[in-house]
């Protein structure tokens, strides 16, 4: 039976859907409960075949609708409304994304109030959290008369479509890589429509449009041709009809001013045809976020007329409740949350929690016998699927009676079909007692141009000429020789020398990198310096790869213990990861394993960014060597690393009898006594521990796996202690620094390494504001953290001004308690701090860029960065990313002096990192300048001079070539 | 010790191990670039320069060319010079050449230079207009005639069978 199915046989279910097809009223309230909604909404919105509006009360509760609806319906007729990323009053970017989803969403409605135009397919459902729906927008009379069909074939000017495009909101670039860009080169012109997927490209021939073809943003290239092209607004409010608002030329109209371009308020409900159906969540939960937004809205405005920021008559840029309730009462709505007050509704009543068995198999698959000889129709939906299914069919009753799906649900129920009948619904949250269901990674519509990997120089770049060396570059330059005009690259050497490159030898040129971001010294032409260095270089990197060589061989000698393979234990421990595992992680775990079940020690290096899950599989090869009776020691640099790892084994390991145990500062001499005496007696099967762990004093008793986290932060006599190990038992190393592509491949064959890419399913983007400092703006965010429970990290990277920091600080929030670190402490002051700061002691942690990474801090969500211009990309990057790694809304800010304006570079830098997409030139530069400076590390501190003297890339080649010279040598 | 364990063979072969080779200097008489009427912006020119100048093999360049008449439209001559150019980068670099260019009347391949005990690389003979010289290969060039660039093309094509036939191989320098 299928699961709408049974929703569509009861009774009260039919009778709301004749009601809502009759135009009948409808109960207000129909009370049901939160897992039930989403398959009622899924079956409404088949059987109904009308655009729906879902309002939600926030915007987690909406993207979770959407994750969830998914599984319901079909995908594709699915759209979020999300809210702005500002708040109401605060004037900042919207965002890539918002604006291509609201877009999308209003267009899908608008669609059916154009006249002539064909009915889309498939009905919208359109999923909206409170906030967006009163959200002010383009009236849907102006967002009409400026969409334009064009066809192929078609009369027009490309010079009078540029200016219309402008007119509603489109930006002229060089290459289409957003929605909402077009570009023009020659008799092309290729624009984005939010509304589509793809963006267009048309060829002109005069004035007549000759092709329409959509194309790939990521080739360039065309995908398909098409006959017309429907171009809708780029922008809730149309730079065209805000010439009176006079803004100054380089700052357009952006929706900060939608309500003073459109009087008349509107919201998406006027977009709304007339047959159309609103659902609400839940009522009364709306009503009181309602007021909560209002409340909040109307504070805001009154600091900021305070402040001189905003206009007094400013007018109110959102519909209030009221406002929405008389709209809601003009359509058509239904309430599924309990807003009567009354008795539940029939059809609520029909529903009821399922059975929980938060992880025991056994009994749960005795219940399922039961259901099965029951004949009593199940649906099973859960994240583990196939491993269910699997031991279902063992257990003897019919299999087939007990429908198995793969999905994420977050919760079940059991629906009374008939007096005997009953429809059981199980999900991972009655089965392991899982609660969140795991989010699915969204797809951003913001492309890299097939050149995004060539971008990374521009004139006043260092770059480096692998015949040359280290120089300006310039800029392309045009020279006529022989009568012959030709382009060239020209590069700045030493004493203003120049050096013209012919383009078709640009590849000679790489941009420098060196391992401290300092700018490096330019190499004289002419003479041997060059060469010189390069000579020296190749030295050196010969003696690096003779040394990896040597270890490699004596590893392949030595003769180490062979594990046996998985146990039935580890499965279920294996099953029981709350997460879906990426790829990535699955192949490093079957890496690991097959080294670890050679003779041969294994030594295998796990790179992958903290949150990537390089934890559980140093997990799962921890626990495999204890089901083979042997001993796991896991060395960490930090002391707080130390607990988070002890907490995440103690909890994953708890339903098995294993020993896990901790050495560090935080056990007192009485409790390190004991737990070393246990551990050379063999009763720890796991110790986890700092420097500690290697002092002479402990012994294992049968030690089978070494666990090193960041080994780059060890000194160098741990390093020769890790040396020896390495050829004694299996080692596996994890580290966070994100390792190149040309590096690992250097190293590949000589260094065993996995990699983990694919970051985790994906967070909630971080709200980011970007401005000068204010004393207002930081009291509010503090506050804001602080009261819903949270932490905060503020980096003020000048040591010597901290503690003055710290008493501004304490003077503007005096209610909080804060905490300073800086890399000038003394070890265990400083471990204590974070120590207290991992614990909750401390509100605000106040601090240097120290934290920039390896730092897991889930409670944490707000970062104030002090002077963020002054910060590399790279390292913005990393600073927002302590935040926003658990489950709650966070929020970056990034001050810039409160006078003193930027440099054009830092300004850019901090626009780049508030437009808040991971994609992007911008992006994947800084990505790629962190890796580079994280190989600095991992190939050690002595090799940074040679680093530094030729650059990464040049370095990299050496090494490669090296290392094969070494080994055929 | 040419053991590669754990990681795909394959990947190691990646351009980005590319040794440290010679740069190929292609000096013929041609108007060659992107004009900025086909491309105004300096930095998109610049980083498709750089992407033309990175290409491998044959294959890639035609994708590349094909690539440009969808994004940008119809190749101008300057920029069909610039993939001339590049094919015969891509050729010379295999038959092993440093550099290709006009020299008198006269279109000149030569080899990188030979260390100073040496004083030939014994080149084998071609035929045709082509002669062997110490350390490269000649031929008569006539700016006007229409058909050089095949020829230049078909030379270094007939150079590289040369010198790799077998016996001939090793030839390189003595």
């Amino acid at each position: 039976m299928k699961i709408l199915e049974a929703i569509r046989s009861l009774k009260a279910y039919q009778r709301l859907l004749e009601d809502l097809r009759a135009g009948h009223p409808i109960p207000t309230g129909l009370g049901l409960m939160r897992p039930a909604r989403l398959p009622l909404l899924a079956a409404l919105w088949e059987d109904l075949d009308l655009p729906l509006l879902f309002i939600t009360d926030r915007t987690d509760r909406a993207m979770a609708v959407l994750d969830e609806l998914a599984f319901w319906m079909d995908r594709s007729a699915l759209q979020i409304y999300p809210e702005p990323n500002p708040l109401f009053y605060e004037q900042a970017a919207w965002g890539t994304v918002t604006r291509r989803d609201r877009l999308n969403s209003l267009t899908s409605l608008a669609v059916y109030h154009f006249l002539g135009s064909p009915r889309p397919s498939k009905a919208p459902l359109v999923i909206a959290p409170l906030r967006a729906v009163m959200t002010r927008t383009l009236p849907r009379r102006d967002f009409i008369k400026n969409s334009k069909i064009l066809k192929v074939n078609q009369k027009i000017s490309p010079e009078y479509l540029q200016r219309q495009w402008m007119g509603i909101g489109y930006q002229p670039v060089d290459i289409v890589v957003e929605p909402g860009q077009f570009a023009q080169r020659g008799g092309i012109l290729d624009i984005w429509v939010p509304a589509e997927n793809l963006p267009v490209r048309m060829e002109f021939f005069g004035d007549e449009l000759d092709t329409l073809r959509r194309f790939d943003p990521a080739t360039q290239r065309t995908v398909e041709k098409i006959e017309r092209l429907l171009i809708t607004p780029a922008r809730e409010v149309l730079p065209a009809q805000a010439g009176h608002l006079n803004l100054p030329e380089d700052q357009p109209a952006d929706e900060f001013y939608i309500p003073m371009v459109y009087p008349l308020p509107t919201s998406i409900l006027d977009y709304l045809p007339t047959q159309s159906l609103v659902v609400v969540d839940d009522l009364l939960y709306l009503q009181s976020v309602g007021n909560e937004i209002e409340e909040q809205s109307v504070k805001l405005r009154r600091e900021s007329i305070q402040e001189g920021i905003l206009a007094e008559n400013f007018p109110i840029p959102y519909l209030t409740w009221g406002e929405i309730i008389d709209e809601l009462n003009s359509l058509r709505w239904l309430d599924l949350g309990q807003s009567n007050g009354e008795e539940p509704s029939p059809l609520a009543e029909s529903f009821q929690s399922g059975p929980r068995y938060g992880g025991r198999l056994k009994p749960f698959f005795e219940f399922l016998q039961e259901l099965c000889r029951k004949e009593q129709p199940t649906l099973i939906v859960s994240r583990q699927m196939s491993r269910l299914k699997a031991l279902w069919n063992e257990q003897g009753c019919s299999p087939d009676r007990i429908q198995f799906m793969e999905g994420s649900l977050s919760e079940g129920w059991q629906l009374k079909i008939s007096a005997e009948k009953q429809f059981y619904l199980l999900t991972d949250s009655e089965i392991f007692g899982w609660e969140r269901p795991q989010p699915r990674s969204r797809v951003r519509p913001v492309a890299e141009t097939p050149e995004a990997m060539y971008a990374d120089f521009k004139p006043g770049s260092w770059v480096v000429h692998v015949d040359y060396g280290i120089g300006k570059f310039i800029g392309l330059v045009q020279r006529v020789l022989d009568g012959v005009e030709r382009e060239f690259l020209c590069i700045e050497y030493a004493d203003g020398d120049q050096l013209f490159v012919p383009v078709h030898q640009a590849d000679r040129l790489s941009r420098y990198i060196g391992p401290s971001g300092e700018a490096p010294t330019p190499t004289r032409l002419g003479g041997n310096e060059w060469h010189n260095t390069r000579q020296r270089v190749r030295e050196a990197v010969l003696e690096v790869a003779q040394d990896l060589l040597d270890l490699y061989s004596r590893r392949q000698v030595a003769q180490g213990f062979a594990f046996s393979p998985d146990t039935p234990w580890q499965h279920d421990l294996e099953a029981s990861f709350p997460y879906v595992e990426t790829e990535d992680q699955l192949k490093a775990i079957a890496e690991v394993k097959r080294d670890m079940e050679r003779p041969r020690p294994m030594d295998r290096l796990l790179c992958g960014d903290v949150g990537y899950g390089k934890t559980e599989v140093a997990l799962r090869a921890a626990f495999k060597a204890v089901m083979d009776g042997k001993q796991v020691a896991m060395l960490v640099p930090t002391t707080v690393l130390a607990q988070q790892h002890y907490e995440t084994f103690r909890q994953r390991l708890a339903a098995f009898p294993v020993e896990v145990e901790m050495l560090s500062r935080f056990r007192s001499p009485r409790e390190q006594d004991e737990i070393i005496l246990r551990t050379a007696m063999g009763e720890v099967d796991i110790l986890i521990g700092t420097h500690r762990l290697l002092q002479p004093d402990v012994t294992f008793k049968d030690l089978g796996l070494l666990i090193i986290d960041e080994e780059q932060r060890f000194g160098v006599t741990h390093k020769e202690h890790f040396k020896k190990l390495r050829t004694e038992v299996d080692v596996l190393t994890l580290t966070a620094t994100p390792i190149p592509r040309t590096l690992y491949m250097a190293l590949a064959g000589v260094r065993d390494i996995s990699v983990i890419n694919t970051p985790p399913a994906e967070r909630l983007p971080v709200i980011t504001h970007i401005g000068p400092y204010s004393p207002r703006l930081v009291r509010q965010a503090i506050v804001r953290e602080l009261e819903r429970g949270g932490q905060v990290f503020f980096v003020h990277n000048r040591v010597h001004s901290i503690e003055a920091m710290k008493r501004h600080l304490q003077k503007l929030v005096p209610e909080a308690r804060i905490g300073i670190a800086h890399g000038q402490m003394d070890e265990g002051a400083l471990a204590q701090v974070m120590h207290d700061f991992t614990r909750g002691k401390i509100d605000v942690l106040l601090c240097t860029s120290i934290i920039e990474s390896g730092l897991d801090i889930p409670n944490a969500n707000t970062l104030i960065v002090d002077r963020g211009d002054a910060f590399g990309l790279a390292q913005l990057y990393q600073l927002r990313g302590r935040v926003g790694r658990g489950a709650q809304r966070a929020y970056a800010y990034f001050f810039r002096h409160r006078r003193k304006p930027p440099t054009p570079e830092g300004q850019e830098r901090l626009e780049v990192i508030a437009e808040n997409t991971q994609l992007g030139a911008g992006y994947s530069i800084a990505m790629r300048d962190l890796e580079m400076r994280g190989a600095g590390e991992l190939l050690g501190t002595r090799q940074h001079g040679f680093i530094a003297s030729v650059g990464f890339h040049l370095y990299t080649r050496l090494l490669a070539t090296g290392r094969a010279s070494v080994e055929t040598g | 010790m040419k053991q590669v364990s754990g990681l795909e063979k394959a990947e190691l072969a990646l351009d980005d191990l590319r040794e440290v080779s010679m740069a190929v200097a292609v000096d013929l008489p041609l108007a060659s670039g992107i004009p900025s009427s086909y491309v105004p912006d300096q930095q998109t020119r610049l980083n498709l320069y750089r992407r033309i100048a990175d290409v491998k093999d044959q294959a890639e360049l035609d994708a590349l060319a094909t690539e440009f008449e969808d994004r940008f439209g119809a190749l101008p001559d300057m920029v069909r010079n610039l993939f001339y150019q590049m094919k015969v980068k891509l050729l010379a670099q295999e038959a092993g050449l440093i550099s290709v260019g006009v020299e008198n009347d006269q279109a000149v391949f030569r080899f990188p230079p030979l260390p100073e005990s040496v004083e030939t690389r014994n080149l084998p003979p071609i035929g045709g207009s082509i002669r062997a010289g110490k350390n490269a290969y000649r031929m008569p060039f006539l700016r006007d005639d229409p058909h050089w660039q095949d020829a230049i093309l078909e030379a270094i094509v007939a150079i590289q069978a040369a010198i790799r036939e077998p016996g001939i191989e090793k030839s390189g320098v003595q």
